[in-house]
């Protein structure tokens, strides 16, 4: 087993050294794109250091960053409610938040990448991200062909129905916030309990380093509920858009047609996918240097197990990793994707048909090697007990075959 | 003649220009001669609902101090219209000699016509405004996204409403709506859960840290 593990070792290092120099290529698939936000508690304990450290943590690498400019919104203070009021009540609070502010049209102002300076929109974000071909830059060539009218459409699929709003509620886990959201999640049947792996060792060391923190710094936890809501984008939006949205650039009525976009941006909705609430437990101060660290390794930490328990729960938000090489199989996804030994992956092969359009087909099947999971989560490698030998998840076949570098492999259940 | 009216017209024109005034949630307004802070306004924001920045308190029984006419009012179970309720019960007591078993009532009428005292619905709405949850940011700034003033919101408003000479909305406001049952809704709020209420509490039971506020329309 050891011998195997070496051997494993050895070649996941070759493998990412020879890889290196086609990550580019490896990198070529549709993501999913993500606009994060966190809710302000200004009466509650921590409230400056968990937005200051929500604001640090970027957008995960596997999504691409649709943040607008406001990432910082107020929590929504509602009614009391009786128990049968509570299920969806904050939920609404929130929704309604997002459609006073016309979140959807800012979304796809963003994806049509409305210029001031040019006052139009265009079709540069949408073929960097689909990797479309240069035909597409041409609204007007797309609408007007076969093949140009496909690849709107599988931008539409693709890329614009993948668009989600991820709005974090972090709390400090003080003993009035755990009675209330205890209380709260409950009723609402919303209190999913996840742990982070590897909190229960270590807590309340010291760094190396000597670094004295704050009691309370030390102990900090929170509770984190994220609710998922999904851009509505659909042929008959699509069709809206284009035909009458649509803000041709440079011309002598582009003010006029933006100003009919901005009246429209309400038409723009939201789905609302669900929630779950996580429990950060007690963080290990492994790698802290000071107060911001910690903050930010425990905000980071439980949103990223935040994700990975909403890509548990909804298949269309789960994202794609890719294999960087078949002998052995090997993945850049591990724990912080919320991996386990049990975790089951598809592998799809990504094609074109003949109109452009993106399909995937599975190949088969894998999971991970016991023992051989990465931990890439926030700060792991300060960790005790942390193999810096393994840079990637290294996987088995369950079944199916003729895999090779490049495929994409995206967990099932 | 002609010369005589396109002077007419020009005031005219001066004169509507001046009372088109748009205003936003938080501006504060002077109406009947009284200043009050808006919080809700219509999509062209010449119109709208604003709240007297002043406050009827330290009278015992504001609401009603009679029994007897407490039992003979109207319905008053209209959730919307404030100034229906309002109207019901002054036209009540007018009809009756009884202004005074209403203090409330009555201060409200001294400040003029269009003022009354909110509907449930209506307070609702106000709250939802003093708590921050009906914000539209500014999303055309080229400013940076910076983390805004972390100040709780409501403190906010109550600091206009002091800054302008008025009291900061707290605990204890009622309604003019009364529930089936005859009572009177009153505002509460839990800093500790950061969370509200309406309690249901008799006519004629609301205490001196009960507080009265006058709404009007604009």
């Amino acid at each position: 087993m050891e011998k195997l593990k070496a051997f494993i070792i050895i070649s996941i290092i070759n493998l990412i050294c020879q890889n290196l120099l086609f990550a580019e290529d490896l990198d070529k698939y549709h993501r999913a794109s993500l606009y994060s936000i966190i809710l302000k508690h200004p009466e509650q304990r921590f409230s400056d250091e968990i937005i200051e450290a929500f604001k640090s943590i970027p957008i995960p690498d596997r999504f691409n960053d649709h943040n607008l400019k406001h990432t910082v919104l107020n929590a929504p203070i509602i009614k009391e409610l009786t128990k049968e009021e509570i299920e969806g009540a904050y939920k609404d609070a929130i929704w309604n938040m997002l459609n006073r502010n016309q979140i959807g049209g800012r979304l796809v102002e963003k994806w049509f990448n409305y210029s001031p300076t040019s006052q139009g929109f265009d079709m540069t974000l949408i073929k960097k991200r689909g990797l479309y071909d240069a035909s597409l830059l041409d609204i007007n060539v797309a609408l007007n062909t076969v093949r140009g009218k496909a690849i709107l459409e599988d931008a539409g699929e693709e890329l614009l129905s993948h668009t989600y709003i991820l709005v974090n509620d972090i709390r400090y886990a003080d003993k009035t916030t755990q009675r209330n959201l205890q209380g709260f999640a409950m009723m609402a049947g919303l209190f999913a309990s996840s742990f982070i792996p590897g909190a229960s060792a270590v807590a309340g060391t010291l760094y190396t380093s000597g670094v004295q923190l704050n009691d309370l710094v030390v102990g900090f936890k929170v509770y984190v509920t994220s609710y998922l809501f999904r851009l509505d984008w659909n042929k008959d939006v699509a069709d809206h858009f284009y035909s009458n949205l649509w803000v041709e650039p440079e011309k002598p009525d582009s003010n006029e047609k933006y100003s009919i976009f901005k009246k429209n941006m309400s038409s723009f909705k939201l789905s609302y996918l669900g929630c779950t609430t996580i429990y950060s437990g007690k963080t290990s101060l492994a790698g802290v240097q000071n107060e911001s660290d910690m903050f930010r390794k425990v905000c980071t930490r439980a949103i990223d197990t935040s994700i990975s328990e909403l890509q548990k729960q909804f298949d269309e938000f789960k994202v794609f990793s890719h294999l960087i090489s078949t002998d052995p199989y090997v993945s850049y996804i591990g724990l912080k994707e919320g991996m386990t030994e049990e975790s089951k992956y598809e592998v799809l092969e990504m094609s074109l048909d003949e109109n452009g359009k993106t399909k995937y087909t599975r190949k088969g099947i894998i999971k991970p090697i016991k023992g051989m999971i990465w931990d890439n989560r926030y700060m792991a490698e300060f960790e005790n007990g942390y193999d810096s030998s393994i840079l990637g998840t290294a996987f088995e076949v369950v079944s199916g075959g003729g895999f090779y570098p490049g495929m994409l492999i995206r967990e099932i259940e | 003649m002609n010369r005589f009216l396109s002077i007419l017209l020009s005031l005219c024109a001066i004169s509507i220009s001046a009372q088109a005034q748009f205003y936003n949630p938080g501006d504060i307004i002077e109406i009947d001669g009284h200043k009050a802070i808006v919080f809700e306004t219509d999509d062209t924001g010449t119109h709208g609902k604003a709240m007297y920045v002043k406050a009827y308190r330290g009278v015992d029984d504001p609401w009603c101090n009679s029994g007897k006419h407490s039992k003979r009012l109207p319905d008053l179970t209209n959730r919307e219209d404030g100034q229906f309720n309002t109207l019901q019960v002054l036209n009540y007591a007018h009809k009756n000699d009884a202004l005074a078993s209403f203090p409330v009532f009555t201060w409200c009428e001294k400040l003029g016509k269009n003022w009354y005292i909110p509907s449930v619905n209506e307070l609702e709405a106000f709250i939802n405004f003093w708590l921050g949850n009906n914000i539209v940011l500014e999303w055309d700034d080229d400013v940076e996204n910076e983390i805004e003033d972390n100040n709780i919101f409501y403190k906010t408003i109550n600091n206009k409403l002091l800054d302008a000479g008025g009291s900061a909305f707290i605990n204890g406001v009622y309604t003019s709506t009364v529930d089936k049952g005859g009572k009177v809704y009153v505002f509460q709020f839990d800093r500790k859960k950061n969370s509200w209420k309406f309690k249901l509490k008799s006519k004629t039971g609301l205490g001196q840290d009960c507080v009265g506020r006058a709404f009007v329309k604009f």
